[in-house]
Order: structure tokens, then C-alpha cells, then sequence
């Protein structure tokens, strides 16, 4: 659904602010434990315009053009620089009285601290692909903002291409050798080689990437435990557990089909996923075969066995026999009703679908793991590490500003910046439910395993080993939601709090139960050929699958799919993706 | 002499009364049709359509090595013209069912409330639909109940999936399709009627040598204007209710260019789809004038 | 007509009667079945519990709805739009369709623009040269876009003319030899007389622009400009993608208000359920003689 990196500064903001206006004060000191941000740390003072990037190897890496100025990620820029960009907003955003993207105490201060003013040139709609569209016709009508951030999901590379072959936007390369901040470079180093390389074209840098974690994309097994301890078993371990625990809900509750949905892979909720990762096969992503080279995941010989396993339940009812009419909506039905008790979903199911579910039975109660995979060892999928980026319109004066804008977000959305969290939490209740973007302009860079480092150190609080005091600012949010909820007399009368508390201390803690090997994919993007032939191929391999599971066609038709697959382009598509891989 | 003179003087403010229709036409309908000539450009925002290189027929050759492209030109034809064959009729028993009806207060009712479904989105009615007919919905359980039967799976098999756009579709359009014949309806003469009632005719026989005839004009009418929206409807209802396993009877030019379309933005193909698609239409569309000049003696402009 | 029913008759007027019965609850269900959602618990909605009647009561998704400002200024957007639109609509479609049922004698180059019309009825353009059309005329972002586009209805004219024609010409003639000019004609003897089309036509146009969500899609610069049907058609929404980020989870907990959305369906349906049974009486003459021609 939202699938703008709008606001991931707002949206955390949100869940801080459930609970601190509930509980901590305003202990929000700066001495952060990590070692890397000695130049944030003195940004609190507004004067202070050039702090010295000091992690910064300025020397060694900008020569050419070097200004008069220092390249300083953090300097004040010495004349205002506006830049137009255009924004989605959730259809209720209700920013505070007076105040709006353009004009809010967070704007205010880069424009007073940084000299630098975001004009809205449009906004649209966070839903149903508005902003992507958007942004195509824009593109078509040369007529784009001074800065865009564009998502991955669902086609932001190819745009990326169309942008870069139209010439339309800035070659960002020296700018992020010279003013991106040391942070922010290691933290995209995080994503690994592949992060730069993907939104880069003939060796140059085109946009500034966000890093997202990958164990996000994990699929997770949520049981009703009250319900495996009513029929006496255990949790699901492997796939036969799965079977077996459906077949005993079914004939105890009436709840034996697992939940599902016409995405058989890829959706975060009610997929198939799990099966697909238990016989470590991966479709729709381009993977790294056996033989070292780059194939496409759906038409590798492991699928055969998953579908085959698939086809077996859903002749056996284990899987609704209507599930291709369902979307994750539909597929959710059954488990608030209290008619599912096993189902895949992610780590952060406590945000959806579980609340309903709990809401209308208190006595749910929902445990998560990983499953084993038929080789007794966990494997699960994996999205690319880049999950948005930012991009400068070609002619931009001053792509840097643009640049040290960024270092700034980078700063914001690890809590690293004292004025920040004081303006979004401490005094930001004004921004509770704005759901309004309030950095101009953002990435964010994360470790690709935040979510196992983040739990641990939670968990470490919460078991006493680690003091509140001495945690950072994000694990303190979390660690002070459980401890609320545990205090909490009626579990249920906060839902917000319900969900963000058991969000690590259920979810989380079912993500790392198990050791996941995951398989990230060793191609995203897009190709000439794929633009032109993929939506056919795809076609017919959800045709194709679907018919295998519902008993149309028997398994043998995916040795037929795989020889159409190549046949119309599928082969020359896989030469396309391993030059580029390869070169 | 003199007539002609004041013919001519009335044809200058006719001209006057015409420009600001003609000036918005041309802005906002010709110019930018004109536009089309991008289904053969290679496109570069830069450059803008007319600048843009020329791409000769590449889009056009490749509309026709897409191996589903025969069958979805047959499933836009054959779907519009079911949808306005089925539509048109059951408006118009509709509409002579409520005919026989006396009391006012019930014709008004009904008449007030089957028009609704009309004004609601598709995007809605898909949603309460697909409920209605799922494994445990209404209808499902309508049917084990009457016959004690297997469930049909209604979503999964390519006649059943017709079958329900083609129910749901008149549900939606038969209130508001039937407005035209109550309207032609009511204006019968009815002194017709009671020179039949004289006669003793039977309902059956004022139905087929009187009501039928007197709005002989009006269904070819309809039958006539619908042809011309022939294939650009429909979107909206089977993009909300396909699913991939029915891509074969029920993919129309729309759908696919939709999905063709998002992947890729390329807005040149999807303009040579919809050119593909206006020369089809346009066909339709002289065989229906054609035809409503032979069997209408009606002519609509 | 006959006032003593026979035997037959009164088996074919129950089976006329239950017909038509089943016809309205048939139409009635699915509808009961949104405004049941819209008054119910919005967890027993998303567990698909709700049939035809509200389980849970509760008004709350309304008070929430006229608290809301983006909803109320989609409402002020799209008032404005079929306001704007409906003025200009009609005084282009009298405008046009009057020369235009002139006969050919009268006017010489009536065919011309008649085909022209004709043409662009049927020849519609592509969505990018449009866009590009509305960008050049430095439309985009304002109301316009949404109302002059589309202002010319190629099949309102058409209803019109025929319309037109059906006035019997000797009154036109009268008012002729008394000296009255074009314009005081149409002004003073064919719209006058021409009420029932131009009801109907409002009618079709108020409702096309209510209902139109597409162009406020594509056309608005600001969410604040979405119009009605825009604003609602980003509710319904598709949750099928993946999320990626942590972050973005925390606004899941809005997307399962499915009452909230049911309500804001139910309030949208409303002015059009009010303006057409008024409209229904001219609506039906109107049509009828607009599309009919002896």
C-alpha cells in the first residue's frame, strides 16, 4: 500500500509518540552510543554553520571544479536555495492549523540553519499508483520538480532508466563524493556494492539511495497458540507441522484453510511465500543459480516441488478454493473472524491483520516463526537493499544543498538530531496524526539487519542487562511500549500500543527463533527487453501456476511453461540481465 | 432575392453562435488527437510529441506479434456486443413489465430504485460481488440450500466468469437503459390501446401490434448509439473482477493495455492499441448506420 | 385498460409483481449491504460479518466524516465543478445545437460541423497529448482543467437538436415575420419550450461531474483539489503491494477501516439520490423527444 518513503520520518514519529506523551519525559540527551556522529551532534546549535565534516575524506576523492567553499555535508549554504519537489499524501493528512509541507517548524528550521526552502510543485495521492503515474506523464511532459524521491516498488527503476536516457536529471557523482556526509556513506555502503551500482548508468551516481532492512521480506508463520494447546500441539516447525495443524484446527475450530490470496508470492500477507521458501525457491526474483550465473527465480527447478505441494493442499482444502478472487484484504477475513488459526504473514503483523483478530477475540493469541525448509534449514526471500532513491532535475544549481539536505534526513530518521526529535517529539504532539512528510526531503539509510540488532537490544532492556538510559533513541521507543503495555490494566483499549508492543517482543522475536539463510536477489531492475516483453511472460506464469494449484494442469505443465518462458524472450532476457551483472 | 440575403445574414450568427464550441473542439479534441501520431514516434519528453524521431509501424508490428492480441480484439468484440445485446433487451422487458403496471406508487418505486446501481463505481460493486459470489457467499449458499449441490466455483471457470460480467453488468445499467423506453413508452397514444380493448385484443397481441411498433424508433436508437462506446467500455468492471486464470475469454484491449501499460510506460505502444482500436470502432460504427438506415428508416444526425 | 381483470390477467399482473419485487431487492442488496457496513463496528466489517443489516451499531463513521476537513473540501471542489461545468455546458450545448438543427437549406454549412461533431464524438484523444494539451493551456492544477475539457458534449448537442426539430417550425415562422433575429428566437421560443431537454441534459451533466474521478486524478496538482469521487477513489484501496520499510507498517492500522470507507461511500451516493427523482419527470419527456425524431 504506501509505498512512498513518505514520511518514514512521520510514520515513526507516530509510533514514538504513542508512548511518549505517554510515559518518558524529555530525557532526550545527545550523547548517542554510536561512534560515527560526532558531526550531527553539534548541529544542535543553530549557529554553528560549519561544523567541519570530519569523517569527510574531502581531499582526497574532490578535486575537480572545487569550489571555494570547503565541501562541508552540514554547512549552511551561503544564499537561499529553493527547489520545487513533489510529494504523496495519505487521503487524511490533516497537517496542523496553519501549517503544511511547505511551512512547518521542521522546514523552518533547514530554511533558517541551511538556507535552504522547499516549494511544492504538486502532490498526489499515496495510493493506488497516483504518484507513479504522476510522475510518468510529468516526465513525458518534460515538466518534473527540481528533486523527486521515487520508490523501487513497483516500477521506480525503469522510470530511473527513462529519466537517465532522456537526460533529464543531474549526474550526482561528485556531489555525493564531495557532501555526502560519512554517515550516510557507510550506512549505504550497508546495502552492499549493488546499492550504488543500481541506481547508477555508465559508472555515474544518479540518485541518492535509501537503504531499507532486508529481513523486512522474511515471511513469518503466525499460529494461534491458544488454539495448538487446545488441540495439543506444538509450533509448527517444518511444512508437514503446517499440514498437520490445519487438519486438527479444521476438525476442532472448522478453521482448516490457511488464508491466501491471488498474489501467490511477493504480497507481505497471505501469500505463499513460505512455501516457496521452504523449497528455497524464489519467483519473480532474479536469483543466483547453481552454476554461479543469474537466472530468473520462477522458472528454476525447485519451483516444481513447492507447486506440487500447493497443488496437494488445495486438493486436500487446506488452501480455499476461491483464493484466486482474493486480495490480502479478502484473505484477512478469516483469521478476524476467527476462523483461521495459522497464517503467513510478516514480522509486523501486529499492525495488520492481527488487530482486528484480537480485537474481536481476546483470547487470540498469536505466535510467529520461520519455518524449516524441506532441507531442515530456514530459507526465505529477500527484497534489494535499495527501496527508494532521490533524483536532482537536470540544470539544478545547487544538487549539494540537495545533498546536505539529505545528510540531515539520514541524521533525523536514526533520532540522531537533537533539534529534531525535540521539534517531532517532544514538542511535535501537533504532528501526531498529520501524516504529513516534515523533512523537505529524505533517505534513509538502515542496517539491512536492523530489525535482529534492534530486537536485541530491546530485549536486553527489557530483561535488565541494558539500561533504559543507555539505549538509543529508537530502542528506548520500543523498550518503553512493552514495558506500558505490560503495565497496561485492559491489553486492548490502545490497539496502537497493543501492536507496537508485541511488534518486537512477538514479531521480532519470531524472525529470529530460527536462523534464516535468505536469498537476496542478484538483479533488480529493468531491461530494454523486459519493458517490452515481461508483461506477456508474466501473464503467463501466473496463469500457469494458478492453473497447477487448482488441479487444471498437472505439474508436469511447468516443464512446458518453463520451454514457452525461454521461447518468447525469456532466454534472451537472461543474457540481458547477466551482461549487465557480468559487466 | 431578398430571402436569400436575410438566409445568409442568419448564417453569420449561426457561425457566431458555433465558435465557442468549435474553438474548444479544436483545442481540446482535435489537436490534441492529433497527438496520436505518436503511436509512430520513438518518444523523448525532450523533443515533445511532433519532434520526437520517427518510429515508421515498429509499434504497430509489434501490437501484432503479441501472441494474445487476436484473441483479445475477439473478446473485445464479442463481450461488447453481448453486453449491449443483453442490456438493451432486458432494459426493455424491464421497461414493458413496468408498463403493466397500474399503480403509480409502485411503478415510481420500482422505477426509482433499480436506477441506483447505475451511479455506483465499479471499484465498490467488485468488492460486494466477489463477496456475493464466493465459495461461502450469498448465492452459494442460495443454491446449497435449494438444491443441496456442490458450490460452484464461480470466479475459477471461464463460462461462470462471463457469465457473472455479464449478470452484474445488466444489474448495474438496466434501471438507467430503461429510463429511453419508459420515456418512448409513456408517449404512446392511448387511444391506441382502447381501440384494441374494443376489439378485445389480448396483452399479448397490444404488446406485439401496438407497444412494440411504437417504439420500434427508439430501440434502434439506442441499439445505434450504444454500438458506438462499443469497445472502450467494460474496463473498470473486469479490471475489478479478473483474475489471470480467465485472461483468455476475458481480456479486452483496455485491460491489457493496462497492464502492459504500467510496467513499462510506453505510451507510444498504448497509443497504437488505442488507434488500433478507434479504426475498429469506426467500422462498427458505419455498419451501424448502415444498418439503421436499412432496417430504421432512421437516420440519428 | 379494462377495469374487470380476467382470470389471466390476474396471473400475469402476480407474476408482473413478483417479477419486478424481485427485481428491487435484487438491486436493494448489495446496497443495503454498504450502507450496513457504514453503520457497523468496523471490526466486525473487516471480518466480513455485515450482511444487509448493521451488527454493532454505531453513528461514528459519520461524525468522523463531517469532522473532517478533506473530505468537506473534496465536496467544495466538486460543488464548484458541477457548478462550473453545468453553466457552461448548457449555454454551449443551446448555442450549438440550435444552428445545428437548422436545415440545410437554412444553414449551408451544417454538415461541416455536423461533422466535426460527429468526428470528435468519435475519435476521442490518448491520455499524454491531453495531458499535454491541459499543460499548454496552463490548465493543470486548476479548475478548469476539470470543467473545459470535457465541456463540449458531442451527444448532449445531438439530444438537443432532435430536440430542436420536434418544435413545430410554423412557430418559428410567426416570430420571424414579426422580425425576430436568431437570437431572440432561441432565446425566446426554443428554450422556453425546450425545459424537459434541458433538464435532462443538467441532469446527465451534473451527474457525469459528480461522478468523474479519473481527470481529478490526472489534472489536479494538490491532493487538496482532488474533487469527491477522486478523493473517495483513494480509499478503496489496493493492498497488494509490499512494504518494505518498518516505518511505513505503523499506518497499516488505518487501511482495515472499512465502515469509514462504506460511510464515505454512502455520503458521496447522496446528492445524486436527492436531485434525481426532482429530475425524473423532465428527465423522461426529455429523452424521449431529444432522441426521437418522427
Amino acid at each position: 500500500m504506501n509505498k512512498k518513503m513518505k514520511a518514514a520520518a512521520s510514520a515513526s514519529l507516530i509510533a514514538a509518540l504513542l508512548l511518549t506523551s505517554a510515559a518518558c519525559g524529555n530525557n532526550a540527551d545527545n550523547n548517542n552510543t554510536s561512534t560515527d556522529n560526532n558531526a550531527s551532534a553539534n548541529n544542535q546549535d543553530k549557529e554553528q554553520a560549519a561544523n567541519g565534516g570530519t569523517g569527510d575524506k574531502n581531499g582526497t576523492a574532490a578535486n575537480a571544479a572545487a569550489p571555494a567553499e570547503k565541501p562541508d555535508p552540514f554547512s549552511k549554504m551561503t544564499e537561499m536555495v529553493e527547489f520545487t519537489t513533489g510529494i504523496s499524501l495519505s487521503a487524511d493528512a490533516k497537517p496542523p492549523a496553519g501549517e503544511s509541507f511547505e511551512n512547518n517548524d521542521v522546514e523552518k528550521w533547514f530554511e533558517q540553519n541551511l538556507n535552504v526552502k522547499p516549494k511544492m510543485a504538486w502532490s498526489t495521492s499515496d495510493q493506488n499508483f497516483a504518484f507513479e503515474q504522476k510522475v510518468s506523464l510529468l516526465i513525458a511532459a518534460n515538466n518534473i520538480p527540481d528533486v523527486l524521491s521515487i520508490s523501487v516498488d513497483p516500477n521506480g527503476l525503469s522510470i530511473l532508466k527513462k529519466l537517465i536516457k532522456a537526460d533529464m536529471i543531474e549526474d550526482l557523482t561528485q556531489v555525493y563524493a564531495d557532501y555526502a556526509s560519512q554517515n550516510l556513506k557507510d550506512s549505504i555502503a550497508l546495502g552492499g556494492p549493488d546499492a550504488l551500482k543500481s541506481v547508477s548508468s555508465d559508472g555515474k551516481l544518479y540518485a541518492i539511495p535509501s537503504i531499507a532492512d532486508v529481513e523486512t521480506a522474511i515471511p513469518v508463520v503466525w499460529t494461534r497458540k491458544d488454539w495448538l494447546d487446545q488441540v495439543g500441539l506444538p509450533e509448527p516447525q517444518t511444512l508437514e507441522d503446517v499440514e498437520t495443524d490445519l487438519k486438527a484446527f479444521k476438525d476442532k475450530f472448522g478453521a482448516g484453510s490457511l488464508p491466501s490470496q491471488q498474489n501467490i508470492y511477493g504480497a507481505d500477507t497471505a501469500s505463499f511465500d513460505f512455501v516457496f521458501g521452504a523449497y528455497n525457491s524464489y519467483p519473480g526474483q532474479w536469483i543466483r543459480t547453481a552454476d554461479g550465473s543469474v537466472g530468473y527465480g520462477s522458472v528454476q527447478p525447485e519451483m516444481k516441488g513447492a507447486l506440487e505441494r500447493l497443488a496437494k493442499w488445495y486438493k486436500e482444502g487446506l488452501i480455499a478454493k476461491d483464493f484466486i478472487m482474493n486480495d490480502s484484504n479478502k484473505a484477512v477475513e478469516a483469521i478476524a473472524k476467527g476462523k483461521a488459526g495459522l497464517f503467513e504473514g510478516a514480522w509486523w503483523a501486529t499492525w495488520y491483520p492481527l488487530p482486528d483478530s484480537v480485537k474481536n477475540d481476546h483470547n487470540a493469541n498469536w505466535q510467529a516463526t520461520v519455518l524449516k525448509g524441506v532441507d531442515g534449514i530456514a530459507h526465505a526471500k529477500g527484497y534489494g537493499a535499495v527501496r527508494s532513491f532521490v533524483v536532482v532535475k537536470k540544470g539544478f544549481k545547487h544538487p549539494e544543498a540537495i545533498m546536505k539536505m539529505l545528510n540531515f534526513a539520514q541524521e533525523a530518521n536514526t533520532k540522531k538530531l537533537d533539534w529534531y526529535n525535540k521539534l517531532t517529539i517532544d514538542d511535535g504532539a501537533k504532528y501526531l496524526n498529520a501524516k504529513m512528510p516534515l523533512l523537505p526531503v529524505s533517505v534513509s539509510a538502515k542496517d539491512p539487519h536492523e530489525i535482529t540488532v534492534r530486537y536485541k537490544a530491546i530485549m536486553d532492556v527489557n530483561d535488565g542487562k541494558a539500561t533504559m538510559d543507555a539505549a538509543d533513541p529508537e530502542t528506548k521507543v520500543q523498550a518503553a511500549a512493552i514495558q506500558n503495555y505490560q503495565k497496561a490494566a485492559d491489553k486492548f483499549a490502545d490497539m496502537g500500543l497493543w501492536s507496537l508492543a508485541n511488534q518486537f517482543y512477538v514479531g521480532a522475536a519470531g524472525l529470529v527463533k530460527n536462523p534464516v539463510q535468505q536469498t537476496l536477489p542478484a538483479f533488480i531492475g529493468s531491461t530494454d527487453l523486459m519493458q517490452k516483453k515481461k508483461a506477456s511472460m508474466d501473464d503467463l506464469e501466473k496463469k500457469t501456476f494458478l492453473e497447477i494449484i487448482t488441479g487444471k494442469k498437472p505439474i508436469d505443465a511447468f516443464d512446458a511453461f518453463v520451454q514457452q518462458w525461454n521461447g518468447m524472450g525469456g532466454a534472451d532476457i537472461t543474457k540481458e540481465v547477466n551482461d549487465i551483472v557480468g559487466g | 432575392m431578398k430571402e436569400k440575403k436575410i438566409r445568409s445574414l442568419e448564417a453569420v450568427h449561426y457561425h457566431v453562435m458555433l465558435l465557442p464550441t468549435l474553438i474548444l473542439l479544436a483545442i481540446f479534441s482535435i489537436y490534441p488527437t492529433l497527438g496520436s501520431i505518436m503511436a509512430f514516434k520513438y518518444f523523448d519528453p525532450i523533443e515533445g510529441i511532433w519532434g520526437s524521431p520517427w518510429a515508421g509501424l515498429d509499434h504497430f508490428k509489434m501490437l501484432f506479434q503479441i501472441p494474445e492480441f487476436k484473441q483479445i480484439t475477439i473478446n473485445t468484440i464479442t463481450i461488447s456486443l453481448i453486453k449491449i445485446i443483453l442490456n438493451i433487451s432486458c432494459a426493455l422487458a424491464f421497461a414493458l413489465l413496468l408498463h403493466e403496471i397500474k399503480k403509480r406508487w409502485f411503478k415510481r418505486s420500482v422505477q426509482t430504485i433499480v436506477y441506483l446501481p447505475f451511479f455506483l463505481s465499479w471499484v465498490i460493486m467488485a468488492g460486494i460481488f466477489k463477496d456475493f459470489f464466493s465459495i461461502d457467499g450469498l448465492i452459494n449458499g442460495i443454491i446449497h440450500r435449494l438444491s443441496g449441490g456442490e458450490p460452484i466455483m464461480f470466479f475459477n471457470s471461464n463460462t461462470w466468469f462471463m457469465i457473472i460480467v455479464y449478470v452484474t453488468d445488466v444489474w448495474k445499467g438496466f434501471g438507467f437503459n430503461a429510463i429511453v423506453f419508459l420515456a418512448a413508452l409513456t408517449a404512446i397514444n392511448p387511444n391506441l390501446y382502447e381501440a384494441a380493448d374494443v376489439d378485445g385484443a389480448s396483452r399479448w397481441a397490444k404488446l406485439v401490434n401496438i407497444t412494440l411498433p411504437s417504439i420500434k424508433g427508439t430501440i434502434v436508437l439506442i441499439l445505434i448509439l450504444s454500438l458506438q462506446g462499443i469497445l472502450s467500455g467494460g474496463f473498470d468492471q473486469i479490471f475489478n473482477l479478473y483474475n489471470p486464470l480467465v485472461y483468455q475469454v476475458v481480456d479486452i484491449y483496455d485491460t491489457y493495455i493496462y497492464r502492459m501499460g504500467f510496467q513499462s510506460n510506453q505510451y507510444e505502444f498504448a497509443t497504437a492499441v488505442g488507434l488500433f482500436r478507434s479504426a475498429v470502432a469506426f467500422i462498427f460504427i458505419l455498419i451501424s448506420q448502415w444498418l439503421a438506415k436499412k432496417y430504421g428508416e432512421y437516420k440519428v444526425f | 385498460m379494462s377495469i374487470r381483470l380476467t382470470k389471466g390477467d390476474m396471473i400475469a399482473n402476480t407474476i408482473i409483481y413478483t417479477i419486478l419485487t424481485l427485481l428491487v431487492v435484487v438491486t436493494l442488496v448489495p446496497l443495503l449491504n454498504i450502507l450496513a457496513i457504514s453503520l457497523s463496528d468496523s471490526a466486525k466489517a473487516t471480518a466480513g460479518l455485515v450482511t444487509i443489516y448493521p451488527l454493532g451499531l454505531s453513528w461514528s463513521t459519520y461524525t468522523t466524516i463531517f469532522k473532517d476537513h478533506a473530505i468537506l473540501t473534496a465536496a467544495g471542489v466538486s460543488c464548484q465543478r458541477v457548478v462550473l461545468a453545468l453553466v457552461i455546458d448548457m449555454v454551449l450545448v443551446v448555442l450549438a445545437a440550435y444552428p445545428l438543427s437548422r436545415s440545410k437549406k437554412a444553414f449551408r454549412s451544417r454538415g461541416i460541423y455536423m461533422w466535426i461533431v460527429i468526428g470528435t464524438m468519435l475519435f476521442g484523444p490518448s491520455t499524454v497529448p491531453m495531458f499535454f494539451t491541459v499543460k499548454d493551456m496552463h490548465m493543470l492544477g486548476t479548475i478548469w482543467a476539470l470543467v473545459i475539457p470535457g465541456a463540449v458534449g458531442q451527444f448532449h448537442i445531438i439530444l438537443m437538436l432532435n430536440y430542436f426539430r420536434n418544435i413545430p417550425s410554423e412557430l418559428e415562422e410567426s416570430a420571424s415575420i414579426d422580425g425576430a433575429g436568431p437570437w431572440r428566437r432561441l432565446l425566446q421560443i426554443y428554450v422556453p419550450l425546450s425545459m424537459p431537454i434541458m433538464a435532462t441534459i443538467a441532469l446527465f451533466v451534473v451527474v457525469g461531474n459528480w461522478n468523474a474521478y479519473y481527470d481529478g486524478l490526472i489534472y489536479s496538482m494538490k491532493t487538496s483539489d482532488f474533487p469527491l469521487q477522486t478523493y473517495i477513489q483513494q480509499l478503496v484501496v489496493n493492498y497488494d503491494t509490499t512494504i518494505r520499510d518498518v516505518d511505513q507498517v505503523r499506518d497499516l492500522l488505518a487501511i482495515s477501516n472499512r465502515s469509514l470507507t462504506a460511510a464515505k461511500l454512502v455520503i458521496t451516493m447522496i446528492p445524486i439520490l436527492l436531485v434525481y427523482p426532482f429530475m425524473q419527470k423532465y428527465f423522461i419527456s426529455g429523452i424521449m423527444l431529444g432522441s426521437v425524431k418522427e
